[in-house]
């Protein structure tokens, strides 16, 4: 049976695939992606705990809290993740709305 | 044989490269030079063994003092060469003369105006950064080009007159023209401070940089990101150290741009949004002005230029292959190009502060100092930052272009002279970080600071892993937002939508103005209009378009005010 289009495009499209690139093309997997999740959650949560078995010292005393960087690291990076919804509502324009007003872009 | 030199600014021998570089017609010719003035700059800047002031130039009855070398000029000096060098490298590809041409003039007077001893020298190397760095931006010649240029030229001549006023005003009642501690108090002391806050682009006065540095060409962003900032930087250390106000000023500069970056879909633009937060921090530094936080602003520019330099790299290969650094038109290139993936990623890591990388070693250095002065809610506000570097440079521009969902794009890997520019920014990141020593040793105060602690190292990794759980778990669910073609109003609206739609609205009620002299004057009435016209309309005597007209003529007033100052102070 003859290829589809489609599947001749795919194969040309992973024969230009850079040699070095190939080592690497198992990072496109779901299944890893949901590894270095687990890891990553593993891990948050490890860095977190080794406040319990050592005291950091820190300049600000509520930075001595057990795992303080690893919420604050948390919490601000979905604040500012999140908060990119309602922004981009406010302040979001099509790509070419200056170039209508000024043949600009 | 270095001893032999004479005690020269390190700016001159770049600067003539330059003028070079616009008479010579020949690519290989022209490479050359631009990659030997750098090094006979190199050899300038180690020619010098003590602290002093040399390259004095007597014009006029005024001696300009053009190599002021001590320790805060001599760390800027130093990564200004750097920076130069690694450019040249960089834009090898390039057979564009007039860029070649500028970038090395451009990189010449951010030296001058480093080792400026005085603030006419200063001036002169201010404007002239201003006025070279514009050929950049106008070299990717295209229309968005060339009226960002002009937006960007305005408002840096505006930063220049501001900075000649203000000088004018502290010499004459101060009696000195030496650029050395000002504070907002000295007379003409808050006029230089905005001329310095221009360039730094403070928050409101920051759109330029989003402005201009993406219309750029692949060299020339590269090139812009490495000097006009940082030299403000610099003058603020040297003029403004301490001034509490610019606590406040850095620490907002470190936090807004962290939400313009996730949603913008320009990877160039995300790259200048990073540049505004990572001066916040150093701006900070300046504020909190002890010898630490000092230090801290020091290393903070000195690691910055290198590794944002390598950003910028890294998306001008890929808009150099591809053809458009949009995020919602990436993906999957590190199929194609690994080793600039490679070196996007090393370069991601240090500006994210991860250990063993520059930027851990560096930044600590001013939230350290932060904290021992008790600032303390400035101190939350740069931990925050800290996680939004992670989520702008550190994760979103190398996971859009080169991971992230397949574009099925396949082009070739970065030319060599790219890939070795990256490779050795690459290096000296991970360098600086395994051997932070070598940096400490060049700041400005000598200090016993140990970046790698227990606590530091476990505090930082805590807040960045949990950073990227964060960003895992938002993706897996889909609450990140999607990159999307779209562009995000920011101060720039304020000047080209609303005061566009304003001069359209003053137009037409002058056309209105006009039809009723006519009517009610008759034929002395249409003399004048005409007359009017003639001097105003865009294609009059005041100006050509509207855009720069505008700009011009502002900028001529002030300029006219700056005379009047001068001859009343005088």
């Amino acid at each position: 049976m003859s290829e589809t289009k489609p599947s001749r495009k795919r194969k040309k499209t992973e024969d230009e695939i850079h040699p070095v690139s190939r080592l690497f093309l198992w990072v496109e997997k779901p299944s890893v992606h949901f590894i270095f999740l687990i890891f990553l959650g593993i891990a948050s949560f490890g860095l977190g705990a080794l406040d319990f078995l050592h005291h950091r010292h820190e300049y600000v005393d509520w930075a001595e809290w057990h795992g303080f960087y690893a919420w604050f690291g948390f919490g601000g990076f979905a604040l500012a993740v999140l908060a990119g919804w309602p922004l981009r509502k406010l302040i979001g324009r099509p790509e070419d709305y200056y170039e209508k007003a000024a043949g600009d872009d | 044989m270095i001893d032999a030199l004479p005690l020269l600014s390190p700016a001159w021998p770049i600067i003539l490269g330059g003028l070079l570089c616009g008479l010579i017609p020949w690519y290989g010719l022209r490479k050359a030079v631009s990659l030997a003035m750098p090094l006979i700059a190199m050899a300038f800047w180690f020619s010098v063994d003590q602290p002093g002031t040399f390259g004095a130039l007597e014009v006029a009855g005024f001696t300009f003092e053009t190599f002021r070398y001590d320790g805060l000029s001599r760390v800027w000096g130093l990564i200004f060469i750097i920076a130069t060098f690694l450019n040249s490298i960089y834009g090898l590809h390039d057979r564009d003369r007039l860029q070649d041409a500028t970038a090395l003039i451009y990189a010449g007077a951010g030296l001058g105006a480093v080792f400026a001893g005085d603030l006419l020298s200063l001036f002169f190397f201010w404007e002239l950064t201003a006025i070279s760095s514009v050929f950049l931006i106008w070299a990717s010649r295209n229309p968005a080009a060339f009226r960002a240029g002009l937006r960007y030229l305005a408002i840096h001549v505006l930063s220049g007159v501001l900075l000649l006023a203000g000088s004018i005003i502290y010499a004459t009642n101060t009696g000195s023209w030496a650029f050395n501690d000002i504070g907002l108090d000295a007379p003409g002391g808050v006029l230089i401070f905005l001329a310095f806050g221009i360039k730094c682009a403070f928050p409101l006065l920051h759109n330029w940089l989003q402005d201009a540095y993406p219309k750029s060409t692949v060299v020339g962003a590269v090139v812009l990101s490495a000097f006009t900032t940082k030299l403000a930087v610099y003058a603020l250390a040297r003029g403004f150290a301490g001034t509490e106000m610019l606590i406040w000023i850095g620490a907002i500069m470190t936090a807004f741009p962290v939400f313009f970056a996730v949603i913008e879909n320009d990877l160039r633009k995300v790259l200048a949004y990073s540049l505004n937060n990572q001066l916040g921090f150093m701006v900070v530094g300046i504020g909190v002005g002890t010898e630490l936080a000092l230090n801290g602003a020091a290393a903070h520019a000195f690691v910055h230029i290198i590794y944002k330099a390598l950003l910028f790299m890294s998306m001008g290969a890929v808009l150099y292959r591809v053809g458009t650094v949009k995020a919602s038109a990436l993906g999957g290139l590190f199929k194609s190009m690994p080793y600039s993936a490679f070196f996007c990623i090393i370069g991601a890591a240090s500006i994210s502060a991860f250990p063993l990388m520059s930027g851990f070693v560096a930044k600590s250095l001013t939230l350290a100092a932060t904290a021992q002065e008790g600032h303390w809610i400035t101190w939350l506000v740069l931990v925050f930052a800290s996680a939004g570097v992670l989520e702008h440079s550190g994760i979103k521009i190398p996971y859009f272009a080169f991971f992230s969902h397949d574009s099925g794009k396949r082009v070739k890997e970065a030319p060599w002279n790219m890939l070795l520019a990256m490779g050795i920014a690459a290096f000296l990141c991970v360098f600086i970080g395994v051997f932070p020593g070598y940096l400490y040793a060049i700041l400005p105060f000598e200090m016993d600071y140990q970046p790698y602690t227990f606590d530091h190292v476990v505090g930082q990794m805590q807040l960045l892993i949990a950073a990227m759980f964060a960003f895992s778990l938002l993706m897996r669910f889909g609450l990140y937002p999607a990159e999307r073609p779209s562009v995000n109003l920011d101060t720039d609206w304020f000047y080209r939508r609303m005061g566009d739609g304003l001069f359209k609205w003053a137009w037409a009620m002058g056309g209105r103005l006009s039809a009723s002299i006519q009517n009610r004057f008759g034929v002395a009435g249409r003399a004048l209009t005409q007359r009017l016209f003639n001097l105003f309309s865009p294609a009059g005597a005041m100006s050509r378009d509207v855009p720069s007209g505008l700009l011009a003529i502002w900028t001529s007033v002030l300029l006219g005010l700056v005379m009047v100052i001068a001859y009343v102070a005088g």
